[in-house]
């Protein structure tokens, strides 16, 4: 593009346009790359929701015997009704990675030593540590203790110390507390999110493992105080969709 | 954080200070005195909740201070780092007091509620059931508080799972408002103070952990004073509430800069032990749970189990 621009007379407007036009393309310009962290504020949705999560060849993932025979044993508890063994049923924590495939908006705040995912399911807040202090675990959490940085403009996002007690997702994919999650968050154009989800955790799967899924930003839109302990109460569901 | 760490928390500081602060609810009408000092008995983390005390010398309490520390900004339109709240001397902790301008039946409603708690039976709150805790939360914060902010927003981060309080800069209260628990925070710079106007609450909440309460008609506004170099923010809350109270009345509170501190979690509804609702009075049916741990002799049962809720509307 560049040596084509040189070699053809150009106005500075004409340049100006083109500026613009990459811009509202996608972002491509020095401009907008400047910033390019702030661009993941704002309000997502996931695209489809992912009640089981698979790998990115679409296969189911590598499950230990032992966990693959939990998950089998789940998914047939909740088809027959009982859903005791996810604790969501009494509006316990989402946990991760499980929060970033229900559907259910979410905002993002980008500051220089946090980036804060704020849920609407049940108004939970994750906060990621963009210091680069090592953060012990202190107790597993449904959480957990999750450590970012910035490789280009793609957020990077470890978390560790995950209670066991939560499901990796809805269907019932148990793990352990020595489960670590990266998770890698990157703009596909100006409203597009993509998370490319690494799940390490040896005790459940014969190795780490792959998921992907894409969110749409919600312009103009913010999240609403969700109380998920009243809709219960209500007779509704404690996540929707399951 | 697997049990209810909030009903443990507060239910302790409840038993704990029922004696002491409630031992002057007499048996006129009038709300007691608050007692002078924190109790003598009492949870340990009454006294140096976790990112409500000093930095521990290693291998402290934790969730204070892991070695990161920032010093607080110096612009005081910069209120962005984690703050802890001061109890004030002489007040009783999350108690916003008892000298406020009460309607008559204002004062025999927290009357009630203060002889509930004396005699062990609180009454259900939504902070103790684990709903949002609203204003008492955004006045009494357990633990430590980060605040975010950027040009359009400020949001307040509370340990507690279900609070989390967006101060809008840059809109008006939208015309039409759904009440909620954490109501609607709009806010402005007036020189050096920032202003939050709250407005748009449902009638469920309470203003402290006591059961002073507040209406749906409720207009909360704060005014937010960095002092000392940053490393106080003060805080003056007047609550123009015409339902429950005869003229607005100002409290005052400080927080302190909290460097450095960590937040645990607190997973409230992530074991709802049959125990922690024993001995609750429910004025509102709402906040009787639908899901039960139950519990014999402090024994629980490895299983949770849900009652098919009646039709309850929020």
């Amino acid at each position: 593009m560049s040596s084509r621009l040189r070699s053809v007379s150009v106005t500075p407007r004409a340049l100006a346009s083109i500026a613009i036009t990459l811009m509202l393309a996608g972002g491509t310009t020095h401009a907008a790359e400047a910033q390019p962290n702030e661009r993941l504020s704002g309000v997502w949705m996931v695209e489809t929701p992912v009640f089981r999560a698979r790998t990115l060849t679409g296969t189911s993932p590598p499950f230990r015997p032992e966990a693959a025979r939990v998950y089998q044993e789940r998914i047939a508890a909740r088809r027959a009704g009982d859903t005791s063994f996810d604790h969501t049923t009494w509006c316990a924590s989402l946990g991760v990675p499980r929060l970033m495939f229900v559907p259910y908006p979410f905002e993002i705040v980008v500051r220089p030593k946090q980036v804060a995912f704020l849920y609407e399911w049940n108004w939970w807040a994750r906060v990621v540590d963009m210091t680069g202090a090592a953060l012990d675990v202190i107790s597993p959490t449904s959480m957990g203790v999750a450590t970012g940085k910035w490789e280009g403009g793609t957020l990077v996002v470890q978390t560790k110390g995950l209670e066991d007690t939560t499901l990796l997702d809805s269907a019932g994919a148990p793990h352990s507390e020595q489960t670590l999650i990266t998770e890698r968050f990157e703009l596909k154009g100006a409203d597009v999110l993509q998370d490319r989800i690494t799940i390490d955790d040896p005790q459940t799967f014969t190795r780490p493992w792959e998921t992907l899924v894409t969110y749409r930003r919600q312009r103009n839109s913010v999240i609403h105080e969700d109380v998920c302990l009243d809709r219960i109460k209500a007779g509704e569901p404690s996540v929707k969709g399951e | 954080m697997k049990t209810m760490r909030t009903c443990l928390v507060l239910c302790g500081i409840i038993a704990s200070l029922g004696a002491v602060a409630l031992s002057r609810a007499a048996d006129s009408q009038a709300p007691p005195q608050p007692a002078v000092g924190p109790p003598s008995a009492g949870p340990s983390n009454l006294a140096g909740p976790p990112g409500g005390g000093g930095p521990p010398a290693g291998g402290g309490p934790p969730g204070i201070d892991d070695g990161q520390v920032f010093p607080p900004p110096t612009d005081p339109h910069v209120l962005e780092g984690a703050w802890k709240d001061v109890p004030q001397p002489g007040s009783t902790p999350f108690m916003i007091g008892l000298d406020l301008p009460y309607k008559p039946e204002t004062r025999a409603l927290v009357s009630r509620r203060l002889e509930l708690m004396k005699k062990g039976t609180p009454v259900a709150s939504a902070h103790l059931t684990c709903r949002p805790t609203g204003v008492a939360g955004a006045l009494f914060p357990m633990f430590s508080v980060v605040v975010l902010q950027t040009p359009n927003k400020l949001i307040f981060l509370s340990e507690e799972d279900r609070d989390v309080r967006t101060v809008f800069l840059s809109r008006p209260h939208p015309k039409s408002l759904t009440p909620t628990y954490g109501g609607d925070s709009v806010a402005h710079w007036e020189g050096d103070t920032l202003v939050v106007d709250t407005v748009g609450y449902n009638r469920l909440g309470w203003i402290d952990e006591w059961g002073t309460p507040h209406s749906d008609k409720l207009h909360m506004i704060q005014r937010f004073t960095k002092a000392d170099g940053g490393k106080t923010l003060t805080i003056a809350t007047t609550f123009d509430d015409p339902v429950y109270f005869t003229k607005p009345f100002t409290v005052t509170k400080r927080w302190q800069w909290n460097s450095g501190a960590r937040q645990l979690e607190n997973d409230c509804a992530e074991n709802p032990r049959s125990d922690a609702a024993e001995g609750m009075i429910f004025e509102n049916e709402l906040f009787r749970p639908v899901c039960v741990q139950s519990s014999d002799n402090g024994k629980l049962s490895s299983t949770v189990t849900c009652s098919k809720p009646p039709k309850v509307k929020p």
